[in-house]
């Protein structure tokens, strides 16, 4: 089967979700996208449409499979890459993966990033193969809306956009692609609160304030128990936002916050793996 | 004649439970999304929810607290449909009060054993 390459730029969002989710109908977490959620994703996320991927049947015109590239700096992002279940196995998949390479080579890339869910291993395998590296194992957490029945101790400092941001720029960890200091610049309603308790434990918490829940969560323990920073400070979150769900994605593994976590009722979705490859 | 609200995008996951709905006799709701879905379960007032976890535009997760939220809608039973593992998924029926899951692809048997307990009641 004869592949042609085209840029992602030369179609509708409406299409790009449409490419998009028909690639995923057979996957264990499809995480499907409506066309809003595409346009958020793409502009909070940085994907270049002109360098992201659609590859087609080149005799049919038919729609085969996608990637996109996120760009920022000397790094880029592969993500939304997918193949129609009824064509895996044709190229298709490695032609769009191959193109992001040859993409983020032309731009003069130093490193492309990619996450990958835990035990998905003939992906993980395939990206081996095209000398990624894994970096780190990432947690993503679900919590659902309930009040929590304490109250937290300690005294809150309410972070407006500017302040979380700050606090952001200081944390000492690399952060994942989605909760990047440019991300959150990208988007909307990002705020956060900084905590102080009586015996000077203290840190911050920031985040996304979406619609419909509160993600992209964020914290650092600058002095201090984080077990204990951390509780309250989720306390003091869930309290103000007790009608909402929570989604904090990419803990890495051995986040000392996490048992804070597990006691305010968040619990494990899913692991991704993260992956790295370099260019000389 | 009961009626049972499909909140599914796949199409042919959607006509799969259709078949199996309408073969048993009951009113068979489909809604693609999780707006779609809310609207229809306020319109319809369903005796039960299957509920599919990825949805595009809010995941499944979520579109159950806004049914939770909704008076009209307290008493109806939820049965997650998902492909998560059993974990996975019994931690998230817990976590959210839902009543209770069927994974995929789903086994006609226990399909129907886990709905009709709800169904009848």
């Amino acid at each position: 089967m004869g592949l042609s390459i085209l840029p992602a730029s030369q179609f509708s969002t409406e299409e790009l979700t449409d490419f998009y989710n028909a690639t995923r109908v057979d996957y264990l977490v499809p995480m499907p996208m409506s066309v809003d959620v595409m346009a958020e994703y793409i502009h909070d996320f940085d994907v270049d449409l002109d360098l992201s991927p659609v590859i087609k049947d080149a005799e049919t015109g038919k729609f085969l499979g996608l990637g996109m590239l996120g760009v920022r700096g000397d790094s880029t992002w592969v993500t939304r890459l997918g193949v129609l279940p009824t064509i895996r196995r044709s190229g298709a998949g490695a032609a769009a993966m191959n193109a992001m390479f040859d993409a983020s080579k032309k731009i003069g890339a130093k490193q492309t990033i990619l996450e990958v869910i835990k035990d998905n291993t003939p992906a993980q395998t395939l990206f081996e193969r095209n000398n990624f590296k894994e970096t780190r194992e990432l947690l993503v957490l679900r919590r659902a809306p309930i009040r929590p029945p304490l109250s937290p101790e300690g005294h809150i400092t309410w972070l407006y956009r500017k302040d979380a941001l700050a606090a952001l720029r200081t944390y000492p960890h690399p952060l994942t692609w989605v909760n990047a200091q440019t991300s959150m610049e990208n988007a909307s309603m990002f705020q956060g609160f900084a905590i102080e308790l009586d015996d000077g434990t203290r840190g911050w918490l920031v985040y996304r304030h979406k619609k419909h829940s509160i993600a992209h969560l964020v914290l650092h323990t600058e002095k201090g128990n984080p077990v204990k920073m951390a509780r309250n400070i989720l306390l003091y979150l869930h309290l103000q936002y007790h009608r909402m769900d929570a989604y904090a994605e990419n803990f890495s593994a051995d986040d000392p916050h996490l048992p804070a976590f597990f006691d305010l009722g968040y619990f494990e979705a899913f692991r991704r793996i993260e992956m790295i490859k370099k260019y000389d | 004649m009961a009626k049972i609200l499909l909140i599914e995008d796949i199409n042919d996951n959607a006509l799969l439970v259709k078949k199996a709905v309408q073969a048993k006799g009951y009113e068979f709701l489909w809604a693609k999304d999780a707006n779609e879905g809310i609207k229809i379960a306020l319109e319809e007032i369903p005796d039960l929810i299957l509920l599919d976890l990825g949805l595009p535009d809010v995941d499944g997760e979520t579109l159950s607290t806004w049914i939770r939220e909704e008076k009209a809608l307290w008493e109806i039973p939820i049965i997650v449909m998902t492909a998560w593992p059993e974990k996975t998924a019994k931690q998230t029926v817990k976590a959210y009060q839902l009543d209770g899951y069927i994974g995929k692809p789903f086994d006609l048997q226990e399909f129907w054993q886990l709905i009709d307990k709800f169904i009848q009641e």
